[in-house]
């Protein structure tokens, strides 16, 4: 069991997400960064899509009951074991009574925290995965408060410790611009438009949670401004263009359906830099193949 | 037929050449059945709206060129057939009072009173074209032409769970609690969604929705029921 002393700003349940029932408007939810899910799953033991906890900025304080492994992936925060600080995409021994506690670093802003055995609270429409909005899902549709009890499902008992090599940690998070694909609406760009996105930089605002970044800077003008479509699908990492002119990223919590303009899709390969960004940093985008972007996401799919 | 267009790297957009709403939303959804019926390997979700068929896949099990190649072969089959039978759904709905705040400005903008704006709005047969903003959030076409108004400028802060809103050329309702822009004119008690339920939503792209009026006595029968209802199956 995971007993939660201190909650953190926002700590919640999610695994991979759902699957399959987006045509309802059911969000497909889970991990901001599933990347960095599926490593800390591998560094515990764990199949790729058992549930974790992703903190936000101030992490929490938990409790173990019994001897776990645990890792964690991501950024934003350092751990520590019993006030001693542990390395991050590492398996790490936890025992009972060890409590384990987060700092915040000036970088990055969401960590996933994987235990062997995963979290094993009632599934609903195929998913452990936290649905904010909708008020369902993980562990009671909400955030985790201070007093929550987590079960823990049972562990693979071979103990094998695990690294992350270092090569993967690089190419999740290396300093670098985000591939932008074409979205179904980037005809629409003038060439002015294109120029803006393509080679100036944004800065993220505070307008940005689960379901999506902010971005301000240079206005990105479209076409007879034809800002809007008739709503339809959109999918993670999808960037809109509202009348403003300012893009805004789509996460994980994202609407099923929008009636903005999609002019833009940031590669899959690219949604670990995404989960990280905070309000203040900048961002810039160009444009990379379908081909380069299956490959980098094939690297990233090899654990 | 249709056009394949790529929308990232796991996923694709089917979208309809047919130029009439009606007959593109229709045959988007019987699309969208025939791929629910015969699933295509690799495929994750589909996201139907009235002129695309959003298709995510993962690049694991299958890859773009592949599903174009499988949605193509589909094209013959969908010539021959027609959108399944839907579910023909009544939904109750208490016109105006606190339930429907918008009502009387509604009226009064095009120019008739409260009751003949309620009995307009339950005079017709809608569909179910598309859902999304929410799970259970159903975009219904058919609205009088009469009723047309554009979604507010300022959206009202909090809309209750079963407001039944109007806009455009279309209705809606919320099934929770929510910001929005359409103009709430009544208000249904029963529920749209519930994530334990087999079929978590009442309501499916497709579907056809009557409403029928009930009175505020009724309105608050029929939550009490539901509510009532809802505690003894938690038990």
């Amino acid at each position: 069991m995971l007993l939660i002393e201190r909650p953190g700003l926002l700590t919640t349940v999610q695994d991979q997400g759902r699957f399959g029932w987006q045509h309802l408007g059911v969000v497909h939810a889970g991990a901001a960064d599933p990347f960095s899910l599926a490593l800390a799953n591998h560094l515990v033991g764990n199949e790729p899509g058992a549930a974790a906890l992703e903190a936000t900025f101030t992490g929490p304080a938990i409790r173990f009951t019994d001897q776990r492994l645990i890792a964690l992936c991501g950024a934003g925060m350092r751990g520590n074991l019993n006030g001693l600080e542990v390395p991050t995409f590492e398996t790490l021994q936890v025992g009972e009574g060890d409590l384990l506690g987060f700092q915040p670093t000036a970088s990055g802003c969401r960590m996933v925290m994987a235990v062997s055995g995963g979290i094993v609270v009632p599934p609903l429409l195929g998913s452990r995965s936290t649905d904010l909005r909708a008020g369902f899902g993980g562990l009671e549709g909400r955030a985790l408060r201070r007093g929550d009890r987590l079960p823990l499902g049972d562990q693979d008992k071979s103990e094998k410790i695990r690294i992350a090599p270092a090569g993967l940690i690089e190419e999740l998070y290396s300093d670098r611009p985000l591939g932008l694909l074409p979205g179904p609406e980037s005809s629409r760009l003038t060439l002015a438009g294109q120029a803006a996105l393509l080679g100036t930089t944004y800065r993220v605002t505070h307008q940005s949670d689960r379901m999506g970044s902010r971005l301000a800077g240079e206005p990105i003008r479209l076409k007879e401004d034809a800002h809007e479509i008739s709503s339809a699908g959109v999918v993670t990492g999808t960037v809109q263009l509202p009348a403003d002119g300012q893009p805004i990223v789509l996460l994980a919590d994202h609407q099923t359906t929008g009636g903005y303009a999609r002019i833009a899709v940031v590669a899959a390969a690219d949604l670990p830099k995404l989960a990280q960004l905070r309000p203040g940093d900048e961002v810039r985008f160009r444009e990379i193949t379908h081909k380069e972007a299956i490959r980098r996401l094939k690297t990233l799919r090899v654990i | 037929m249709f056009e394949i267009v790529p929308f990232g790297e796991q996923a694709l957009i089917l979208r309809s050449q047919k130029r009439d709403r009606k007959e593109s939303g229709e045959w988007i959804r019987s699309l969208a059945a025939l791929i629910e019926a015969d699933p295509l390997p690799g495929v994750t979700d589909l996201i139907p709206s009235v002129t695309e068929l959003v298709i995510c896949y993962d690049v694991t099990q299958t890859n773009r060129k592949q599903l174009e190649e499988r949605l193509h072969a589909l094209e013959s089959r969908i010539a021959k057939r027609r959108e399944p039978k839907s579910a023909e759904i009544v939904i109750p709905i208490c016109y105006g009072g606190a339930g429907g705040p918008d009502l009387e400005e509604v009226a009064r903008r095009v120019g008739l009173d409260p009751d003949e704006v309620a009995a307009l709005h339950a005079s017709r047969v809608y569909r179910v074209e598309m859902m999304g903003f929410m799970p259970g959030f159903v975009y219904l076409s058919g609205l009088d032409s009469t009723l047309k108004l554009p979604r507010k400028g300022t959206p009202s802060p909090r809309l209750a769970a079963g407001t039944v809103g109007i806009a455009g050329e279309q209705s809606c309702i919320y099934p929770m609690v929510s910001p929005g822009g359409w103009h709430r004119i009544g208000r249904t008690p029963v529920q749209l969604f519930d994530p334990v339920r087999t079929s978590p939503t009442l309501l499916k792209p497709g579907d056809t929705v009557t409403f029928e009026k009930i009175s505020e006595t009724e309105l608050r029968l029929q939550e009490e029921q539901l509510r009532k209802r809802g505690e003894d199956a938690a038990d």
